[in-house]
């Protein structure tokens, strides 16, 4: 009853409570009748969009129109509110229209009372909530204009002007005018910070904060001059040393950039110089109050102007700041030093001077190492106990010629010249030079040394000529290894091999350490010897790759083998690493390949996901969980929070997106309140990746798809989350769905040129638009023709939008049909089902328009699209009946198999559709449908069987034995992991381990089979 | 590498490399967002080199920031707090650990203190979180008072009840006498009302 006015309102308000509408209408009619008020009005319409019926919710919107060209605006706050919630009752989510009528009454409101500053508050922040930016626009200028005093209102004005004129709500023509106004404005405000005597008395209408120059450089950056934003960047009272800017950091990095975009390289130069040294130098409590300066990103922009500058003079400064950084009287903190030891190498490999001989001359052989590698191998002596010494050597390393990277790999090999030197300063210890000794592995620092070493021959031996391999693939299909010598394609089977078992076999020592290290781990710590684990399941997942034959026998190809081991290897890892995500990440693929339903979650519940992350990495998991594990998750082993079904855990993600709207909104509300314009900007960014999220989309899909399948049923809210999750605009040929999964946690020790590890290691094509679009054009189909009386009011809605789409749509998917696009981006069986699908919609759309029935082609035309859908049907089949390697059913299978059936049971019901529909649909499709659902019964006929196939194979015994057979051969085999590395790999893991492992994933093969028996031919209609 | 920017709202897209890690908490987005409206200057990460694959770089760590006073209806509490600043989250994501970061991150933060005049900088840390104790006691902070049971819960024992907190400082140069700290700290308990 929030909405009290008056104690005589008190029995409506109880009636509607109660739900009795008509009794609540009959009094406030009666308490109209005597005192007619705009507040009681707005009761009465509110009830009015309480009610079912169609009319009254049609009538509640015309009468919302008629108030808004009332000539007498409304004045009272509380009949909007209730005029608002009317309208989300009769049009909810609707925005267009919210805009036109409560968007319309608020702004009149405002006019009405411009100054109750309340009153015009709550209307501007209804109006942002909505995203209504021309009203909020004008509300913001009629709070300035009477609130003169406020510094805030100006800049709220400013800023609506600016959000209006780059939103797509602002029609072109007026684009130029508020982007020219705000501009103009923030423009005269930045003239009176510029022109101020006083910086601490600055007046109402300047520029004040750090935020408000973000601002204005964001503005300038739109509507402004070319080299305004520099200009201003470079002004005394606006720049980022200016009192204004307070040390803001973030003008810093806005300046640097726009001097390099702006090619000023000696001013560029300069600053950077001085910058760095203030850095260095102590103030007068001899503190490094400015450290800061020593940002990596000066560094880049100090190197980039010298190279520009093509003078060794500039180097030599460089250099001499370098050295000034790293004297050891600079007190500066370690993470500023490793910028200057980092920058130390970048301009060795800048410049051609050999700035790292005058050095080196100290440090035994690398002094005689050409300059370059000799400036890798110094920083790695330095911080290869850093975790991150990897990468920051990277792309040096791919740098190097040929034969430093051959040198470089014999060091990496032999493991000299690579430690800490002992003196930095003095004559080099004639006995290192000679000592090639097998390094220890007891400390963390000496684990981190080694990870570094086998990350960077990893890079020079697999990921840097792979990629060059595959860059002149089609030349030459096969090469000579320049590693080891022989034979190869894009993968060396040797190198890699020889990797695996070097890193796995110091892995087993790291561990084995008499359980110094392991014994101290608390159960949030992660082993330190991890990556060398994880850097083995990369070679043997890389092993598996090469082997591409087709064999009739899952467990005995040469694949299964190596993933297998990758598998076990980071299974056991994880027990004494639980917040390893990578480990857990990585086994989440694994188990996914091997169609393991049950344990690819289990890996996937080790992450604990929450939040945000469900929107960012779901996928993992959840992305074709349809076609992979449709079924309820039986298996619950670590942890408490394991019986949530997979409907459960797609809503919870739901969830997520419809709570963030919330706090988009409120937050939007209190950057205005607090100045904080620029944050403005990044929330309208994100409520546009939310808002479009590849992963809303495919939990919406998943989750009907699921609830389809396991219950035969419609999801009672497929239609109102295809509304509240899909973006209105999606049919829109300018409409993307943004990316938002992450990719960059999983571990990547690849050459920053090739692809990453996760788009190597995708055995089935990675999330992608094409393949969701086609997903949601399935799932309409679905909904159309599904037989549930449920649906039938919104039928004709989903049928009109087909049509719709069809248009906007066609050219480019007539494109993409011919060019085979999604190839790319689908298995075998989802493009064929896709091919179906837009049959379907063609057939649906067409043939039930008699408009194009009197065209010529038209009866051709729809034997077409009947021909094709028919062909598709059986070829799918015909895949299903080709595929040999079914038991136990991996991914593939699964994929192909609950593809198969889907597309197989939405034929059939396809055709049931179109006969209901009796003469309105064209007459020869009658026939034709009679033969697409044979052809789709019989596709569900080979399902069945294939299914049977798989159970009838999985019941017979001699799994468990045949994992382990193919996790270690017993005798070598060509293609097959030699002797040496099998042996290697089956240190890790303890014999009760292994028994135990394998009987889970011969457990988890059955409990995915046991999804199977939710797969019948449709009963006869 | 060391580097550092502002966070941006789009980030909490990418900061599973911070936030998969157990010591780390992910909130809402209300949580993140809030603090960007409040103190977008106070909200830093650090991110690690780029590639052409990550252009923008990955984020190894950040620091979450504020500065305020206890609300002024508080003021004749024994616990009222002055202008000052606060940690509320410092994480640097596992495999860029001992490098620095914190230390440099947490000195951004005081220097942020000091522009804008504030008594002191305090934050909360888990009684058994010595790693994290090490690094403040390193950079001069001290415990002001323990908060008895402020944690409901123990990362490292599901079994515990929950866990104390320790409140610990560093005045800034605002404070030139020390008012505001205590070098017997661990012997002031006060209960989670007590602290705002
Ligand atoms: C605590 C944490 C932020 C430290 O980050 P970090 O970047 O590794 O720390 P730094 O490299 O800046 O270390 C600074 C100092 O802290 C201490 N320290 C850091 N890690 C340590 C460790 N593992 N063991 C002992 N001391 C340690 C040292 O004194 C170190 O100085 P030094 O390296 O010169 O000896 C990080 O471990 C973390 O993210 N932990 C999980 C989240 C958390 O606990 N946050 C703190 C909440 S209040």
């Amino acid at each position: 009853m929030d909405n009290l006015q008056d104690r005589q309102d008190v029995p409506i308000w109880n009636a509607v409570e109660a739900k009795n509408y008509k009794q609540a209408l009959k009094l406030v009619d009666k308490r109209l009748a005597k005192k007619p008020t705009d507040y009681l009005e707005a009761v009465k319409t509110y009830i009015r969009s309480l009610l079912p019926q169609a009319s009254e919710k049609s009538a509640v919107f015309i009468h919302l129109e008629e108030l808004v060209n009332r000539k007498s605006s409304l004045s009272d706050l509380a009949a909007i509110d209730l005029y608002e919630d009317a309208f989300e009752e009769v049009l909810p989510g609707a925005r267009e229209s919210w805009i036109k009528t409560i968007g319309e009454l608020r702004w009149q409101c405002v006019k009405t009372l411009p100054k109750q500053e309340d009153i015009c508050l709550k209307c501007f922040r209804a109006c942002l909530d909505r995203d209504d930016l021309d009203h909020a626009r004008q509300i913001a200028n009629s709070l300035e204009k009477n609130f003169p005093k406020s510094h805030s209102y100006i800049f709220w004005n400013i800023t609506s002007m600016f959000l209006f004129a780059s939103s797509p709500q602002c029609p072109e023509s007026q684009k130029r005018i508020w982007g020219g106004l705000s501009s103009g404005q923030i423009g005269k405000l930045a003239a009176a910070t510029r022109e101020a005597t006083d910086l601490k008395q600055l007046p109402v209408r300047s520029i004040q904060t750090p935020q408000e120059l973000l601002l204005l450089d964001r503005i300038t950056e739109t509507f402004g001059q070319p080299d305004q934003r520099l200009e201003y960047l470079q002004d005394l009272h606006l720049g980022p040393e200016s009192a204004v800017a307070k040390g803001d950091w973030a003008l810093w990095i806005l300046k640097l950039k726009l001097m390099r975009e702006a090619n000023r390289w000696q001013e560029l130069f300069d600053l950077c110089g001085t910058l760095l040294k203030r850095a260095r130098e102590a103030n007068d409590s001899n503190q490094l109050a400015e450290a800061s300066f020593s940002d990596w990103i000066v560094w880049e922009a100090y190197l980039k102007s010298a190279s520009k500058l093509e003078s060794h003079k500039y180097y030599d400064q460089i250099r001499a700041e370098v050295e000034a950084h790293l004297d050891p009287a600079c007190k500066i903190d370690k993470a500023w030093k490793r910028n200057a030891s980092l920058a130390s190498v970048k301009l060795t490999f800048a410049s051609s001077t050999a700035f790292s001989q005058n050095h080196s001359a100290a440090n035994g052989e690398v002094a005689e190492l050409p300059p370059r590698l000799s400036a890798v191998v110094q920083y790695l002596q330095k911080y290869g106990d850093a975790n991150t010494a990897y990468d920051d050597l990277r792309q040096y390393v791919e740098a190097l010629e040929s034969n430093e990277r051959a040198r470089l790999l014999i060091m990496l090999d032999a493991n000299t010249g690579l430690e800490r030197p002992q003196q930095p300063i003095g004559p080099s210890e004639p006995e290192a030079k000679s000592k090639s000794e097998v390094p220890k592995l007891s400390t963390a620092d000496q684990i981190t040394r080694a990870i570094n070493r086998f990350k960077l021959k990893y890079l020079v031996m697999c990921s840097i000529p792979e990629h060059e391999r595959k860059q002149s693939l089609e030349a030459k299909p096969d090469f000579k290894c320049i590693t080891c010598k022989g034979s190869c394609g894009i993968f060396c089977q040797a190198c890699l091999e020889k990797l695996a078992e070097e890193s796995i076999n110091s892995y087993q020592i790291a561990v084995n350490d008499d359980g110094q290290i392991t014994k101290s781990l608390l159960t949030t710590d992660r082993h330190p010897a991890d990556d060398l684990c994880v850097l083995t399941a990369m070679c043997l997942i890389k092993l598996a790759l090469i082997d591409t034959s087709s064999v009739s026998e899952n467990l005995s190809n040469s694949r299964t083998t190596y993933l297998l081991q990758a598998t076990v290897l980071l299974e056991s890892a994880w027990p004494r690493s639980k917040s390893n995500f990578q480990l857990s990440l990585m086994l989440v693929r694994l188990y996914s390949y091997f169609g393991c339903g049950s344990l690819a979650m289990r890996a996937f519940q080790r992450l604990f996901l929450k939040q945000i992350q469900l929107d960012t990495l779901s996928y993992t998991m959840f992305d074709r969980i349809s076609s992979f594990h449709p079924h309820p998750i039986s298996d619950s082993s670590d942890g408490p929070s394991q019986t949530r079904t997979l409907i459960e855990q797609l809503q919870k993600q739901q969830q997520l997106y419809k709570k963030s709207r919330e706090h988009i909104n409120k937050n939007n509300w209190l950057a205005f309140k607090h100045g904080s314009y620029n944050a403005i900007f990044e929330f309208r960014e994100v409520t546009q990746k939310l808002s479009h999220s590849f992963s809303a989309v495919m939990s919406v899909i998943e989750n009907n798809k699921i609830h389809r399948f396991t219950t035969n049923t419609v999801p009672a809210s497929a239609i109102s989350q295809m509304h509240d999750l899909i973006p209105a605009d999606i049919d829109s040929p300018e409409t993307t769905l943004s990316d938002n999964n992450d990719y960059e946690t999983f571990p990547n020790y690849e050459s920053s040129l090739a692809p990453t590890f996760e788009e190597l290691s995708r055995f089935i094509p990675g999330p992608a638009e094409t393949r969701y679009r086609l997903n949601l054009l399935s799932e309409k189909i679905s909904l159309i023709v599904d037989p549930s009386p449920e649906l039938s009011g919104e039928k004709t809605i989903l049928e009109q939008s087909l049509k719709q789409t069809l248009d906007s749509q066609k050219q480019s998917w007539a494109a993409s049909s011919k060019s085979g696009v999604g190839s790319k981006s689908m298995t075998r069986a989802e493009q064929l089902a896709g091919h179906a699908y837009r049959a379907m919609r063609l057939i649906i759309t067409e043939s039930c328009d008699q408009a194009l029935w009197a065209k010529g082609d038209f009866k051709s035309r729809l034997e077409g699209h009947n021909s094709e859908l028919r062909e598709r049907l059986e070829e799918l089949a015909g895949l299903l009946e080709e595929m040999e390697a079914v038991v136990p059913a991996f991914q593939d299978t699964l994929n192909a198999v609950y593809t198969a059936y889907e597309v197989g049971r939405t034929a059939v019901y396809f055709c049931r559709f179109l006969n209901g529909k009796g003469k309105t649909v064209y007459e020869t499709q009658t026939e034709a449908s009679k033969k697409i659902g044979e052809a789709a019964e019989r596709l569900i006929q080979v399902v069945v069987e294939k299914c049977a196939v798989v159970k009838k194979g999985l019941d017979e015994g001699g799994w468990i034995d045949k994992v382990l057979e193919s996790v270690f051969p017993e005798s070598e085999q060509p293609g097959f992991p030699s002797a040496l590395l099998v042996e290697a790999v089956r240190q890790v893991p303890d014999e009760v381990f292994m028994e135990e492992w394998a009987g889970e994933v011969v457990e988890s093969w059955k409990e995915s089979a046991a999804g199977f028996s939710y797969m019948k031919m449709p009963s006869k209609a | 590498m060391t580097s550092l920017r502002p966070f941006h709202a789009t980030d909490v897209f990418k900061f599973n490399p911070t936030n998969l890690d157990p010591l780390t908490e992910t909130y809402d987005l209300n949580f993140y967002l809030s603090y960007l409206a409040r103190w977008p200057h106070l909200f830093t990460i650090a991110l690690s080199p780029s590639s052409p694959s990550n252009p923008s770089g990955q984020i190894s760590a950040y620091i979450m920031g504020k500065l305020e006073s206890s609300p002024s209806y508080y003021i004749t509490s024994p616990h009222y707090l002055p202008f000052h600043a606060h940690i509320t989250a410092l994480t640097v994501s596992p495999s860029a650990r001992r490098l620095g970061l914190a230390r440099t991150l947490s000195s951004s933060l005081e220097q942020a203190g000091d522009e804008y005049d504030a008594w002191f900088v305090d934050l909360f840390v888990r009684k058994s979180n010595l790693i994290a104790q090490s690094l403040y006691k390193g950079m001069g902070y001290s415990v002001f008072r323990v908060v008895k049971g402020y944690y409901s819960d123990d990362p490292s024992d599901p079994e515990a009840e929950g866990e104390d907190a320790w409140d610990m400082r560093k005045r800034l140069k605002r404070d030139a006498d020390g008012r505001h700290v205590r070098g017997d700290g661990e012997r002031f308990e006060v209960m989670p009302e007590d602290v705002w």
